[in-house]
């Protein structure tokens, strides 16, 4: 069975796009990420312009870290004070991000900017991730208790900066400052990979700020809702590359399998989680960094420029 | 065919046009075309058409007599757009995007169909000034340097990577001769069709020169549900922005409520 998608003008096998939604959704519930990491290049390996996959998979992202968000908003683990001041550094970024992807686009090289930065980031992460996984796991193993995160009376290292502000919940005080450019830097990296960017936030959240780690997941969640529905409506207009459609299939694959991701991963040990996910996260650098290294299949490719003015 | 209206018929009809007393013409062949469908509707379950032409050529009597059967071409080609070829090079080790070739103009879809091979049909020159064959599609590039040999390198892998996508078509027997004045010639338009209107020209050929030229076109548009969001998308930019938030926040609510564990 297929379907037509208006904006991406193009048929697309209606059970891949619910298959890859459930798949990436059940990913996300498994390990409390939001799974665009996954989305952008199984949907771009399926060959829909990356233009509307990043544009279309953001409000996906929102639609799934929406009902994480509502999760932790019953169990009150969410910041808002340290939320709000996060995501006006977002928006910021968000807005950079969308002019940013539209340049690329310009020039050509959206395609290599969307690689080099899942080689980077991914790879970066996953080789930090797996390495604290593979200590907790060798800590338990020999039986000496884990590492703590958080000291008392470190007050951490942006402690000489102006505007302070105190978070009660998330157990900080300190100037915003910090805190505003992280939530620019990884508004602006969500939109341009279509990534909502909770891979980077919740271990920037822990290891920069000390925040403790439900906290650090709830304020991601509510930063990812905000940013990704800003970069939705940004992409619908200034990009014009939104296809509701896409979106809609996404979503409806995504929250389903979510929860059963979820479940599953009641189940598990948080280290080995963390492990699992950060050899998912190297094999998607990999995967993209061999694309770089190989002689490529076609050393042509076409683009249409203007196709939406 | 899938569904009725899949199959269009591109009739060329036999039209009586010869009235007594006009001037003689010195070649008399005519083809007049008609369509039977104008348009082809894109709805949510569009997976690509073949649009099948019958052709009729009507010879009145001053027709001077030829020796040798007729040949027939038929050229389709859909929306110009500028489009770029991009090579890749290898940069610090990394495969990156290199050179460049803009086409401007160029048409998204393009199909050359024929009774039997090109080469037979028509010379180089007469295949050049008409586009018969991919290898003789015009293509004008932006800014291209004089005596560059990367051009033709270039052209050849748009034109292919085209044909991989199913949007350049070339078949030599895709035109058929039922008998010595009726035709068919069919061509597909494959899932990826742009929107748009399609040009469609047919050439009827005797040893090697053109004798007779019909035109019609045909239009490729969004129906229905698709056509409204495509259009939303365009004239509400904003609201459409906010219909795909709203959905997304009504959807992650709903399944907030429906898995909600307690």
């Amino acid at each position: 069975m297929t379907v037509y998608l208006p904006i991406a003008e193009l048929t697309v096998n209606l059970f891949l796009i619910l298959g890859i939604g459930t798949a990436v959704g059940f990913i996300s519930g498994l390990f409390g990420v939001g799974g665009g990491f996954l989305l952008t290049p199984l949907l771009i390996f399926s060959g829909i312009s990356p233009a509307v996959v990043v544009a279309s998979e953001a409000s996906q992202i929102a639609a799934t870290a929406f009902s994480g968000a509502l999760a932790y908003a019953r169990r009150s683990l969410i910041d808002y004070r340290l939320g709000a001041v996060l995501v006006s550094g977002g928006v910021a970024g968000s807005l950079l991000g969308v002019w940013l992807f539209s340049l690329l686009r310009r020039v050509g090289q959206l395609d290599f900017a969307i690689g080099i930065a899942y080689v980077i980031l991914l790879g970066g992460i996953g080789i930090l991730m797996l390495k604290e996984a593979v200590g907790t796991m060798r800590a338990k193993l020999s039986g000496a208790p884990p590492p703590a995160l958080r000291k008392g009376g470190d007050h951490g290292w942006a402690h000489g900066l102006p505007f302070k502000m105190r978070f009660h919940k998330s157990k900080l005080y300190m100037s915003v400052l910090p805190i505003i450019a992280l939530g620019a830097a990884i508004g602006m990296i969500g939109s341009v990979l279509g990534v909502g960017g909770g891979f980077l936030t919740v271990p920037a959240l822990i290891y920069l700020f000390r925040v403790p780690t439900t906290v650090a997941i709830g304020v991601s969640l509510f930063y990812t809702v905000i940013t990704m529905s800003a970069a939705s409506l940004l992409h619908a207009t200034t990009n014009l590359t939104v296809d509701i459609v896409l979106s809609l299939l996404l979503m409806i694959g995504g929250v389903v399998g979510a929860q059963y991701g979820a479940s599953v991963g009641q189940q598990m040990k948080g280290e080995e989680l963390r492990a699992l996910l950060a050899l998912l996260i190297l094999a998607v650098a990999g995967r993209f960094f061999y694309e770089f290294v190989a002689i490529p299949e076609r050393l042509y490719s076409i683009s249409i420029p203007d196709v939406w003015s | 065919m899938s569904a009725p209206g899949r199959l269009l018929l591109l009739g060329v009809l036999l039209a009586n046009l010869s009235l007594a007393g006009l001037v003689v013409p010195a070649r008399a062949e005519k083809l007049v075309v008609v369509l039977a469908a104008e348009r082809i509707g894109i709805t949510s379950s569009f997976s690509g058409t073949r649009v099948v032409a019958i052709t009729v050529v009507e010879r009145d009597g001053q027709s001077i007599s030829r020796s040798g059967a007729y040949d027939a071409v038929a050229l389709i080609r859909g929306p110009e757009r500028t489009q770029v070829t991009r090579r890749k090079v290898r940069w610090a080790g990394l495969w990156v995007n290199g050179p460049s070739r803009t086409y401007v103009g160029a048409p998204t879809y393009f199909a050359a169909i024929a009774n039997r091979p090109f080469a037979d049909i028509a010379g180089d020159d007469l295949r050049a000034e008409h586009n018969i064959g991919l290898d003789f599609l015009r293509l004008s590039t932006r800014g291209r340097l004089p005596g560059d040999v990367d051009d033709k390198a270039f052209r050849d892998a748009f034109v292919a990577a085209k044909r991989t996508d199913g949007l350049y078509v070339e078949n030599d027997q895709g035109v058929a001769f039922i008998n010595d004045t009726v035709l068919r010639a069919s061509f597909p338009l494959p899932a990826n069709t742009p929107v748009g209107s399609y040009k469609i020209d047919v050439l009827l050929l005797s040893q090697g020169a053109i004798v007779a030229r019909g035109e019609a076109s045909i239009d490729l548009v969004k129906e229905g549900f698709e056509a409204s969001v495509f259009r939303a998308s365009r004239e509400q930019p904003l609201l459409y922005g906010l219909a795909s938030v709203v959905l997304a926040i009504a959807m992650g609510w709903m399944a907030g409520i429906v898995f909600r564990r307690n």
